[in-house]
Parts: C-alpha cells; sequence; structure tokens
C-alpha cells in the first residue's frame, strides 16, 4: 500500500512539474501581460514625446527614453539613416534637426498606438504618425508626412522607458513591417 | 387576532414588492465599466487600424466575435470569423508604399447592459511617397457594438459610417430625426 501511495505522490509531482514547465514556457514565450496602469503609463510616452519635441525640450524628450537609449531614422529602403544615441544626444538632437518653434513648422500627431508584452518583460510595438504643418495665414493645414515609430520599451525602476525607437517611412507597407501578418 | 393577521400579510406584501422593484432595477441598471475594460477596448481599436493596414486577417477577425458583423456605409455586411478573416485582403488589395491608412482617434465608449456601444473617428491617410506630403482621403466614423466573451472584449458588431459632420451625433444618438 505504501509503494502505491508512493507512487501516486511521484506521478502527481511529476505532473504538476510538466504542467508547471509548460506554463512558464507559454508565459516566456508570449510575454507577461501588461496592465492596464502600463498602457496608460506606455500612452502617456506616446503623447509627451510629441509636447516635448514640439516644445523643443530636448531633455524632457530624452528622459523619455532610457540613459542609452536609441533614436534611429529608416528610410523607404530600410535603409538606417541617421542615430542618436544616449541622452546627451537626444537632447542635442531636438534644436538641431528641428530648429525653433515657429508658426508654421510641423507639428507631431500620433495615433494608433498598439504595443504588445515582449518574453523579456518589455514592450515593443509602435505608432502612426502625421507630421501637420499649420497653413500660413488662412491657408489649410498640410500633412508633411507619414512616418510610423516602432519601439522597443523597457519597464525601468523609474517607469517605462524607450530603448529603442526607430522613425520608419514605408508609407502604406509600415504596418506590415512592424507587425507582421498572422499567417492563415 | 385578526388584526395581527392583517398585519403580517401587508408585510409580505410589502416586502414582496420591494424584492421585485429591487430585482427589476438590478436587471435594467447598466454595469459600469472598469479601468481595464477601457484599456483592452482602446487596444481593440488600435490593433484593428494595424492589422487591417497589414492585411492581417487573422488577427483582425479575431478582434470581432465569432458571429461578429462588419458593415459598410452601403449596407453590404461581412458575417463570421471565416468571411472577416478573408476581407482586409479582399477589400484592399496587397499593401505598398502608397495605399491608404487607417489612423483611429477620439474613441469613444459606454457601458450598456449587453456590453459596450461607442465609436471612434477614422482619417484614411494615404502617404504621399517621394517626399510628396501625405493626403486624408476620407474621414469615416465607426460606430461599435461590444460584448464581454471569456477570451476578453470582443466587437459585435462595427458599422462604417460615412456622414461627415453628422456621423457623432447620429452615433451618439442627439442627431434630429
Amino acid at each position: 500500500v505504501n509503494s502505491r501511495i508512493l507512487q501516486a505522490i511521484v506521478a502527481f509531482v511529476t505532473a504538476a512539474t510538466a504542467c508547471g514547465s509548460v506554463y512558464t514556457y507559454a508565459q516566456s514565450k508570449h510575454g507577461r501581460e501588461l496592465t492596464a496602469n502600463d498602457y496608460l503609463e506606455i500612452y502617456r510616452i506616446y503623447s509627451t514625446y510629441n509636447w516635448m519635441t514640439d516644445a523643443r525640450n530636448g531633455s524632457a524628450k530624452a528622459d523619455l527614453f532610457t540613459p542609452d537609449g536609441v533614436f534611429q531614422v529608416v528610410s523607404a529602403g530600410g535603409k538606417i539613416g541617421r542615430t542618436e544615441v544616449g541622452h546627451e544626444r537626444l537632447t542635442a538632437s531636438v534644436q538641431r534637426e528641428l530648429g525653433p518653434a515657429t508658426q508654421t513648422t510641423p507639428l507631431h500627431f500620433v495615433m494608433n498606438v498598439s504595443v504588445e508584452p515582449t518574453p523579456d518583460g518589455g514592450a515593443h510595438g509602435g505608432s502612426y504618425m502625421l507630421n501637420v504643418k499649420p497653413g500660413e495665414s488662412g491657408q489649410p493645414a498640410t500633412i508633411a508626412s507619414l512616418v510610423f515609430y516602432e519601439d522597443w520599451l523597457v519597464k525601468t525602476p523609474e517607469g517605462w522607458r524607450i530603448k529603442l525607437r526607430k522613425a520608419r517611412s514605408e508609407g502604406g507597407l509600415g504596418p506590415a513591417t512592424i507587425f507582421p501578418p498572422v499567417p492563415n | 387576532m385578526r388584526n395581527w393577521k392583517m398585519i403580517v400579510a401587508s408585510a409580505v406584501v410589502v416586502l414582496v414588492l420591494v424584492g421585485a422593484g429591487s430585482l427589476y432595477a438590478q436587471q435594467k441598471k447598466t454595469p459600469k465599466l472598469t479601468t481595464d475594460d477601457y484599456s483592452e477596448i482602446t487596444r481593440i481599436y488600435y490593433r484593428y487600424s494595424w492589422s487591417v493596414d497589414s492585411r492581417d486577417g487573422k488577427t483582425w477577425a479575431s478582434l470581432f466575435t465569432p458571429d461578429g458583423v462588419f458593415e459598410y456605409p452601403n449596407g453590404n455586411k461581412v458575417v463570421g470569423h471565416d468571411a472577416l478573416m478573408l476581407e482586409p485582403q479582399k477589400a484592399l488589395g496587397d499593401p505598398t508604399a502608397t495605399t491608404a491608412v487607417h489612423m483611429t482617434t477620439n474613441i469613444w465608449t459606454e457601458a450598456t447592459p449587453e456590453g459596450a456601444h461607442g465609436g471612434a473617428y477614422l482619417l484614411n491617410v494615404v502617404p504621399g511617397g517621394q517626399g510628396k506630403p501625405a493626403t486624408i482621403t476620407a474621414v469615416s466614423f465607426y460606430e461599435d457594438w461590444f460584448v464581454k466573451t471569456q477570451d476578453g472584449w470582443r466587437i459585435k458588431h462595427r458599422l462604417a459610417h460615412s456622414e461627415g459632420g453628422r456621423a457623432p451625433s447620429v452615433i451618439t444618438g442627439t442627431a434630429s430625426k
């Protein structure tokens, strides 16, 4: 009888371990779920980024990145262009690249912010961005460009930060490049 | 003795009426949506745009209930998972550098006894390509009915509106008859 009980215990422990492993594997493969608070904080990063860029507040914009954060421009053919690495360069790049803000300098409008958890506890995703140029003296505004941001975010002790942002210009091909379609 | 019987009978009647009233009020009452609910519904709107623009029919259809409906402004309907899965590619063809993308904003949702009702504004933007400015080719509106399933919130019915500036009052129910 004791041997049967022992066998049952061993079988139970084995099954429980197997279930646990499968669960852990599934968790690590898909990444931990993000909470509503995570999403809210990440949405705020996307909005603050635009405000600080358009206000030419380079330091506040750079604060949205990790200290070693990277901003990279990717052109239509997928070619990597200007790359800014680290807080100091990210701070300086805003004023250097965009110049002083005027009544007709383009503004950043972000929509469709979509992020998914990654296995390392971070998040990957992006947004659509319209560069809108206000019209001069009663003229209508125009869309100067359409860009897609692709981002890798990490949760630091200070909150969510951008580890890498790629500004992509593939036009209508941007969404499939960032979130490839799931095969049927 | 008779008075006592009358008092007890009256009390029972009053209790039954109060109970029935309370039950009716409970059934009529619309449950509130939580922060988690709003967060999940917001993500559906954004995921919808990404998946339609990447022609990812599988992800797009998964945002609907298995019997979900997408209804065009002209009344044409796409019904059920299998048909929905094929729709992005069928309706829009392959994406290219200059095909239009869907930009969603002003997401608005309210709880209903069955789930949630709401909508969003949509800009159809055609990328300019080769340095040309992008253009807005259409302003549309989505009106949606959501239900909370075992797998999370899903679209039960999405109706695309094209009434221009009148659409918000049509969707929110303030349009004059």
